[in-house]
């Protein structure tokens, strides 16, 4: 199983809530990640290579894009929940990080909605409390209010002197000095599903939606320098509503 | 007298794991001394099952890395080129191999290396572990110029090593995986996580306003924006591990990792070293080009040129750089200087042996 960490020490809660005469079974649950750019796939071959219009008009090119989403979350048509704790870091360079499975301890029945936190919220946005998250150095700065970064997409957009980089990173916003934000996004996805057997889910991320929906994203503004610019990280949550998508549920 | 019985019982559990080892000898576990601020905040450190850590077999590997036994001419240890007072890098910009023949790029550094997760080792990424990049240098003819069987029958024909690899090892013959397998574990053990900085970490009250500063100028996206690759206090490593292009050069005469790889995406990218014992590594980058902390701090501020794979994260390439105040420099690098740590390159078990 891949990096789906516990969240060590600062859990207990969870599960606990099935009734007496429904079935919990221990299934083992695949998530995948896949990426397009509207209608075009998109994959770590595209970096670098491939160029990509914006919504503002921009040609945009790839080079790193790596973010986080933690405890997903499934919802029976009943209203009882079942949250999956822990997290996963994805890195579009690294195939393998792209799917994990997570064994699960969830109720049979039919399903109709699937949530995960893009980014950590809050309660789990601990400095330093993960340590596979900081031998990656994926640290948000203390002086921003501290955590993990979300997001890290860095490219270049062309402009008329050529090739200009963008660090479009997400984490949490800084108000002002030591006045911080959780900027962390609940994505709800729905869907009408039965979970009694081992199951593929696929999550999918138009990249293209960061740029898109609401704001029309003008990288000619907003290009670099992002992280301790409070309007640009609530931009980006805004525009994170519309990125996700539920593609596939199969079983494998 | 509880004390006394826990001494007692200590001497007879010696005593019975003496005498049930008779029939079979091990050498004796001797598993590496994790720091606490690398305990805390980081990955376990990577060391193959095939190749654990022993007593035996780090104080082989201590004796194999500084001994000129394996050079062709017997004049060159990997100590030569990897200096402890260097923090086991190479004050020279190139090394110069046996046959008086210079290298092309700086030596290492040699710390921290079970923190390497990612596996890659040497600037471009061309030793998938590090039992793998001892084979290298050893049979380089602008290294050390050997061949395996010629270093194999010297070590074979010693005084002294049939006996030390057979304590190692348990009794397997010499031979050049081996050779690997004890300066690897040997290498493993050269942890430093004791600088100025990392007390400071612990609560020792120790930093000067200026290196205080220097870590704001670090951390600061809008100032140095250092610790996108270069790690972060809950990242002690002081680097990411990974490869970047850091904008040195228009066109590339090293393609680095790309030249590993084939991936012309890959091309002028160099890993990120550690910032730590900079104080005794200089000079700097992969091909040792800056011979002071300033012409780095220089290039990142100022210097930077475009070329097709510079890391975006290079973002002020357009002004030539971040363009620190003159100010801002200088703490850096005085921030820079609090992370070496004296006590690594004077510890007594990593001198030379013989």
């Amino acid at each position: 199983m891949k990096k789906v960490l516990m969240l060590l020490g600062i859990i207990s809660l969870l599960s606990a809530c099935s009734s007496d005469d429904e079935k919990s079974n221990n299934l083992d649950l695949t998530f995948k990640l896949s990426h397009n750019w509207d209608d075009q796939n998109l994959t770590f071959e595209d970096f670098g290579t491939t160029s990509f219009t914006n919504a503002n008009g921009d040609q945009v090119s790839l080079d790193r894009l790596r973010y986080i989403i933690s405890n997903i979350t499934f919802y029976k048509e009943d209203g009882e929940t079942t949250q999956l704790l822990g997290y996963q870091l994805f890195d579009l360079s690294d195939e393998e990080s792209l799917s994990f499975t997570y064994n699960a301890n969830i109720p049979e029945g039919n399903y109709t909605v699937i949530s995960f936190t893009f980014g950590l919220d809050e309660q789990f946005n601990v400095s330093g409390a993960y340590a596979d998250l900081n031998s990656v150095s994926w640290n948000w700065p203390e002086n921003l209010g501290g955590g993990y970064h979300f997001l890290q997409m860095d490219g270049t957009y062309e402009t008329p002197e050529g090739a200009q980089p963008f660090n479009y990173h997400m984490g949490t916003a800084r108000v002002s000095q030591n006045m911080f934000e959780a900027n962390y996004r609940t994505v709800f996805l729905s869907s009408n599903f039965t979970l009694n057997q081992n199951k593929s889910i696929e999550f999918k991320m138009n990249v293209a939606e960061w740029f898109k929906n609401p704001h029309t994203w003008d990288l000619n503004e907003l290009n670099t320098e992002l992280m301790m610019n409070y309007t640009a990280q609530k931009m980006m949550y805004d525009n994170s509503g519309t990125v996700f998508s539920l593609g596939e549920i199969t079983t494998p | 007298m509880r004390f006394k019985l826990v001494i007692l019982a200590g001497i007879l559990i010696i005593i019975v794991s003496c005498q049930t080892n008779d029939d079979k000898y091990v050498a004796n576990p001797q598993p590496l001394e994790i720091l606490q601020l690398f305990l805390q905040y980081l990955s376990d450190p990577v060391i193959p099952a095939s190749n654990p850590q022993t007593k035996e077999g780090v104080a082989l590997g201590r004796k194999l890395f500084f001994d000129p036994i394996l050079s062709g001419n017997g004049t060159q240890a990997c100590a030569d080129c990897h200096r402890p007072q260097n923090a086991f890098s190479d004050p020279r910009q190139f090394s110069v191999g046996v046959e008086g023949i210079a290298g092309l790029r700086n030596s290492m550094p040699l710390q921290n290396l079970a923190w390497n997760f990612n596996q890659k080792f040497n600037w471009d990424g061309s030793a998938p572990t590090l039992e793998d990049q001892i084979f290298e240098p050893v049979t380089n003819p602008i290294e050390m110029n050997n061949t395996w069987p010629q270093a194999e029958a010297s070590l074979i024909n010693h005084d002294d090593y049939p006996q030390l690899f057979k304590e190692a090892f348990e009794g397997a013959t010499i031979d050049s995986v081996l050779v690997t397998k004890a300066i690897a574990q040997f290498l493993r053990t050269l942890i430093s996580g004791n600088s100025r900085f990392d007390r400071h970490l612990l609560g020792e009250n120790i930093l000067t306003p200026q290196e205080l500063n220097g870590i704001n100028v670090f951390m600061s996206e809008e100032l140095g924006d250092c610790f996108h690759c270069h790690g972060n206090p809950f990242n002690p490593l002081w680097t990411d591990n990974t490869f970047h292009n850091n904008g040195l050069d228009e066109s590339f005469t090293d393609l680095g990792l790309g030249n590993v790889t084939g991936d012309p995406r890959d091309n002028g990218k160099f890993k990120a070293p550690s910032l730590r014992n900079l104080a005794f590594t200089a000079p700097y980058m992969h091909d040792g080009r800056f011979e002071t902390l300033e012409e780095v701090i220089n290039h990142y501020s100022e210097g930077l040129v475009f070329s097709e794979t510079i890391d975006p994260l290079m973002k002020a390439v357009a002004q030539g750089g971040v363009q620190l105040s003159e100010e801002d420099k200088a703490d850096l690098k005085a921030f820079l200087l609090s992370l070496s740590d004296p006590g690594f390159i004077n510890n007594p078990d990593f001198q030379n042996p013989n």
